[in-house]
């Protein structure tokens, strides 16, 4: 008999709004000093996929809710193509909700957010690179980073939202309508990637002297960068709104490797004469009310109420659809303008790292949040990927102007799509 | 390696220009990339697909010459034949669509066959002189047709049998249907519909004893709320 699983409380909205111009994909790279070998990269998935059962799923239909049930076949390897984060043709990848793809010396997962979160992928995907690297014969340890073979495989499957459900919290989420950035799109939604990479520790210094964090000061130059781009916009009445995912795991305990993560929200009114210091003030303050364990509980808790419902849950799931897509246009899309998602550090076993040359994270853009920059750093380097819908580079040319301006040294490549 | 000045970056590209501001970029080093960064696009916008557009255009032109030549041919005693070749062009595009389009799932294809077939051969008697062979003899023979080839691929693949279950079960509810309609009198030969009433049944006892705990299975994760 096989497994199946119910979807976690932020993937149960997935299906239900994705779309080819809403692909909700995010890719994961990790860059090798050497050419991959597209058969020992196969043999690597197709042995470390049993070691993770809540990725070895395909997505089906139930009456009410839709449901993952284990999928029998082998996953697999393909050529990268130049359509970064494209909507997954489950069919195309025998009904697996992630694609692994190879270009010369990179190795990609592109996942399908109902399966899971940035961390949760990037342990696969390290999971994956480490057998490869075995496989290849190098002298690799997993340094107790990787996920091998000995660990409690259940919580990784659980819904660390619904396991930390408690009635003694109120639920409470407030959301305001925010900014909209207009511009040309490109033929086909095609998606745009400039990729800026830095250095960390230099990065972390001048943020130190503005005493911000690193996301905190990105934030900033971001929100910066778009009030010099107000002309953009439509619905100027509107605040800008940053939407910035949280990593739920550093503020509750779990090991899941399904979603748990939530947000906050930078929110204020753009005018274009505004200058750095007083943005990061406002970033700073939004940051201290939002970034909390108790507030991000009540939210948590609104999310979770809604699935809890009863009403809700006794419809069946052609009728929920339609309630998902009207929600979902409410709650998840107007309230955001652009986001940046920073998965921090990126965590390697020291005999790993000679092999490693560059970490990427970017994060599929899509026709309400046209713009999605997206972080991840590994030894000495960040990169920042920005993803966009559109042929106006205007934002990404400012925050990459102002890094310069702040004394870095900025390495900008992209996936060659002409303005 | 180039850098522009105008944004003061560093850029890693084949081009001349800034892909930020597009400014001529200035030469650091002369090293040529071994490859590009990402995979290039291909400027070819996607081909539509001629052919189904001109069977999707001949199919109305069909139905609109025969209506209007039914129509205007009109007497007294002939009968509806445009419809006939309207049913036809329908069940031509369920084959195209559901059954040649893409491999996998065949047991819902079989059903969609099932499906389309009797609403095809009902169209047909009705609108020629109703005698009622399709709901009497064709459309019972084709639900057992459809189990039984669900239950041959079943058995040859057992293991599939969580992908199977929901479709046996919609096969044998459809089975019984003729049953169901002769009580009622619309259909009037007993023989074919009993006997596919009997089949789904004795399927469906089989089941019980055979697939007990699958069927359990399946039907809570199925409904799970």
């Amino acid at each position: 008999m096989n497994k199946w699983y119910r979807l976690d409380n932020a993937a149960k909205v997935f299906p239900s709004v994705t779309s080819r111009r809403r692909s909700n994909i995010f890719r994961l790279s990790i860059t090798l000093k050497e050419e991959v070998d597209p058969n020992i990269l196969q043999t690597a998935l197709e042995e470390t996929i049993n070691r993770f059962p809540s990725f070895k799923v395909k997505l089906k239909r139930g009456f009410f809710w839709f449901y993952f049930e284990e999928n029998g076949e082998i996953p697999k390897v393909s050529e990268e193509t130049p359509y970064v984060c494209e909507k997954l043709n489950f069919r195309a990848q025998q009904r697996y909700l992630f694609r692994l793809t190879y270009y010369h010396q990179r190795i990609s997962l592109e996942i399908f957010h109902a399966l899971t979160d940035g961390s949760g992928a990037m342990e696969f995907l390290k999971a994956i690179v480490y057998k490869y690297l075995l496989l290849k014969g190098k002298p690799v340890k997993p340094e107790k980073i990787i996920l091998t073979d000995i660990e409690t495989r259940n919580e990784e499957a659980q819904d660390s939202f619904v396991q930390n459900y408690s009635s003694k919290v109120k639920a409470n989420r407030k959301e305001v309508k925010a900014l909209k950035l207009k511009g040309t799109r490109y033929q086909q939604d095609w998606i745009t990637v400039v990729k800026g990479s830095v250095d960390v520790d230099k990065l972390k210094e001048v943020a130190k002297k503005h005493q911000m964090t690193i996301t905190e000061f990105i934030a900033t130059c971001l929100n910066w960068a778009a009030s010099r781009s107000l002309h953009l916009f439509e619905d100027k009445h509107r605040p800008f709104q940053l939407f910035i995912p949280v990593n739920m795991r550093r503020f509750f305990p779990s090991k899941t490797l399904r979603n748990f993560s939530l947000y906050i929200r930078t929110s204020m009114f753009l005018k274009d004469d505004m200058t750095f210091a007083e943005i990061g003030d406002l970033v700073k303050q939004a940051f201290a009310k939002q970034l909390q364990k108790e507030t991000l509980h009540q939210l948590m808790m609104a999310n979770v109420k809604i699935e809890k419902n009863i009403v809700l849950r006794l419809v069946p799931l052609f009728l929920k659809e339609i309630v998902l897509k009207i929600g979902y246009k409410v709650w998840g899309d107007s309230p955001n303008s652009i986001c940046y998602s920073n998965l921090g550090v990126c965590d390697l076993p020291q005999s790993m790292h000679e092999y490693i040359d560059e970490v990427v994270f970017t994060n599929g853009a899509s026709f309400s949040t046209p713009i999605n920059i997206s972080s991840i750093s590994f030894g000495k380097k960040m990169v920042f990927s920005v993803a966009s819908l559109l042929l106006e580079r205007n934002i990404q040319r400012d925050f990459f102007r102002l890094l310069a301006q702040f004394g870095l040294d900025v390495l900008i490549e992209t996936n060659e799509l002409e303005v | 390696m180039k850098r522009c000045q105008q944004c003061q970056v560093n850029v890693n590209t084949e081009r001349k220009s800034c892909p930020l501001c597009n400014e001529i970029l200035e030469d650091l080093d002369q090293t040529i990339l071994p490859f590009p960064v990402y995979p290039k696009p291909s400027q070819m916008p996607k081909k539509q697909n001629r052919l189904i557009q001109s069977l999707s255009f001949l199919s109305i032109m069909a139905i609109i010459i025969t209506v209007v030549v039914n129509v205007l041919t009109f007497k007294k005693h002939s009968y509806y034949w445009s419809a006939l070749v309207a049913v036809s062009v329908f069940y031509f595009w369920i084959l195209l669509k559901s059954t040649f389009k893409n491999k996998g799932n065949i047991p819902l294809k079989l059903i969609v066959q099932m499906l389309a077939l009797s609403a095809t051969t009902f169209a047909i008697d009705y609108f020629s002189d109703f005698k009622g062979w399709a709901l009497n003899y064709v459309i019972p023979f084709l639900s057992m047709a459809a189990l039984i080839a669900i239950i041959f691929m079943l058995i040859f693949n057992f293991k599939k049998i969580n992908d199977y279950l929901m479709y046996l079960l919609a096969s044998n509810l459809l089975g019984i249907i003729p049953f169901i309609l002769w009580i009622f009198r619309i259909v009037e030969v007993l023989w074919p519909s009993l006997a596919a009433a009997g089949l789904s049944f004795t399927v469906l006892v089989g089941f019980l004893v055979f697939a007990r705990k699958e069927l359990k299975d399946e039907f809570k994760r199925r409904f799970h709320v």
